[in-house]
């Protein structure tokens, strides 16, 4: 399973019960967010933590997740490390 | 005559992490538990399965088979969500709906087709539902019973739609190789070869007295599938009949013949168990312990009990006694703990005659420790000696 690895700030978007990151903070960079490419919740006891695969406006993929109980953003290993596994 | 609907969906976690990364798209995608480790294939994309990757393959092997292809360690809780997602898509089409697998799920569609206009054309609206939700195709199998909408929805994959009828059997069906028949392994089609069965259809013609005594009960079990009968109902979820044993095992990073590793991971397994079994308000009296050495010879043993038991320590301490008096051929690969004799635990226990004050103590800890896992998380409290190592 891939870990969040690194907590990092998130520009999002409370709306109709839904929660959409626009942009978000890392690596010195801030990213703008193009599409959210796939999204799923998972629980982590009573709380839901919400997951996105997102792209970037540079067409990079990342993992952000949302923990509901400490409200923290969290990202994970861009989706290209698998990637680099199988070459 | 009922009208049921298997959907399968295609390389389903291979496909969901296409999904989550484009740039994957068209290129052999293996998902596997552990990319390093000594885990097997649990996904293959139909890029991949070319290179001859299949799932339950080990990991080490397909990468010898398809040296550039894409590995990744797989997502559980990721497919568990889709998984809920779409049998909550399937329950908009039909109230019975029977989750099979992580993947795959019958529809008894027999009082609700008519609404759709006919069962190819719910079949069509439920793929399409699929699609526009989750971003995934699959493939429906329609039938008269479970047996054959299964055979139906494997005959044409990728983003298939087949209907199988009964008049279709000596054609479409009987020509398939037996080991295309639900429910038929590898080893009974080496046993079914031998007799000179090669297709479905050879089966269905064998006289059922010689299956029945080559495999006893299971023979007529093989001549009525192969005649494409089958009588199971689809079994809407909660409806299921209830678990007759609750267990989990692990395969060790490495082998090892540590007791102090090896106790470290059967307390984790024991823990995992002893939770589940807790949370299905369940007890057991039997416990048993799978040992699988390195040269991949496979013991079980097991200890049935005067009482039940579901707490952690009350299981580990069984475990560990059958650990310790079974003979080690060599250093051990993988250990399994299981707990069947199941009951209800609506009947309080039965505390011990001595050192009840302990026991006490012992059960309020693991009932505050369910209380803290309930609202924080499964890891927000574990054995301290699992704290650090091998997370099982």
């Amino acid at each position: 399973m891939k870990e969040a690895v690194e907590r990092i700030g998130v520009l999002s978007v409370f709306e109709n019960g839904e929660v959409r990151p626009l942009k978000f903070k890392w690596a010195g960079r801030v990213h703008t967010i193009k599409k959210i490419l796939y999204k799923w919740v998972t629980r982590e006891g009573a709380y839901p933590v919400y997951h996105f695969s997102v792209l970037t406006g540079t067409d990079d993929d990342y993992q952000l997740h949302l923990d509901s109980l400490r409200m923290t953003w969290t990202i994970s290993g861009g989706l290209d490390t698998g990637m680099t596994d199988g070459q | 005559m009922k009208t049921i609907l298997h959907v399968d969906m295609d390389a389903f976690f291979a496909s969901v992490e296409v999904v989550c990364n484009p740039k994957l798209k068209g290129k052999p995608v293996v998902v596997c538990g552990d990319t390093e480790s000594r885990s097997v294939v649990a996904s293959a994309s139909y890029e991949a399965r070319r290179y001859g990757v299949k799932a339950g393959m080990p990991v080490a092997i397909a990468r010898f088979q398809c040296p550039h292809g894409i590995f990744i360690a797989g997502d559980p809780e990721k497919y568990v969500y889709i998984h809920i997602r779409l049998n909550s898509i399937c329950r908009e089409f039909s109230p019975i709906v029977e989750p099979y697998s992580i993947d795959e799920s019958f529809l008894d569609i027999t009082e609700v087709k008519e609404r759709f206009g006919g069962a190819v054309e719910l079949a069509r609206s439920l793929k399409a539902r699929i699609r526009q939700e989750l971003n995934l195709s699959c493939s429906v199998g329609i039938a008269p019973n479970k047996l054959l909408a299964k055979t139906a929805s494997d005959l044409q994959k990728p983003d298939g739609l087949t209907v199988l009828d009964l008049e279709d059997l000596p054609t479409r069906f009987h020509p398939l190789p037996v080991e295309k028949l639900f429910g038929v392994g590898e080893k009974t089609a080496e046993r079914l070869r031998s007799l000179g069965v090669v297709t479905i259809g050879d089966l269905a013609r064998l006289p059922v007295w010689t299956l029945r005594q080559v495999f006893g009960v299971v023979g007529e079990w093989l001549h009525s599938a192969a005649c494409g009968e089958d009588a199971s109902p689809v079994i809407a979820e909660g409806n299921e009949p209830p678990a007759k044993s609750v267990g989990n095992n692990y395969t060790l990073h490495t082998d090892s013949s540590d007791p102090e590793v090896l106790e470290t991971v059967l307390l984790a397994l024991c823990s995992k168990v002893g939770r589940r079994l807790r949370k299905a308000a369940t007890a057991g009296r039997t416990v048993t312990l799978v040992i699988r050495f390195s040269d991949f010879s496979l013991v079980s043993r097991s200890r049935t009990l005067d009482q039940y038991i579901n707490h952690d320590g009350e299981i580990f301490e069984v475990a560990r006694s059958i650990l310790l008096q079974t003979k080690w051929k060599s250093a051990i690969r993988l250990l399994g703990v299981s707990v069947s004799n199941l009951t209800s635990v609506s009947i309080p226990f039965q505390p011990p005659l001595f050192d009840r004050g302990r026991w006490f103590k012992y059960r309020r800890l693991t009932e505050t420790a369910d209380r803290l896992r309930d609202r924080y998380g499964e890891r927000v409290v574990v054995w301290a000696r699992m704290s650090s190592t091998h997370p099982v």
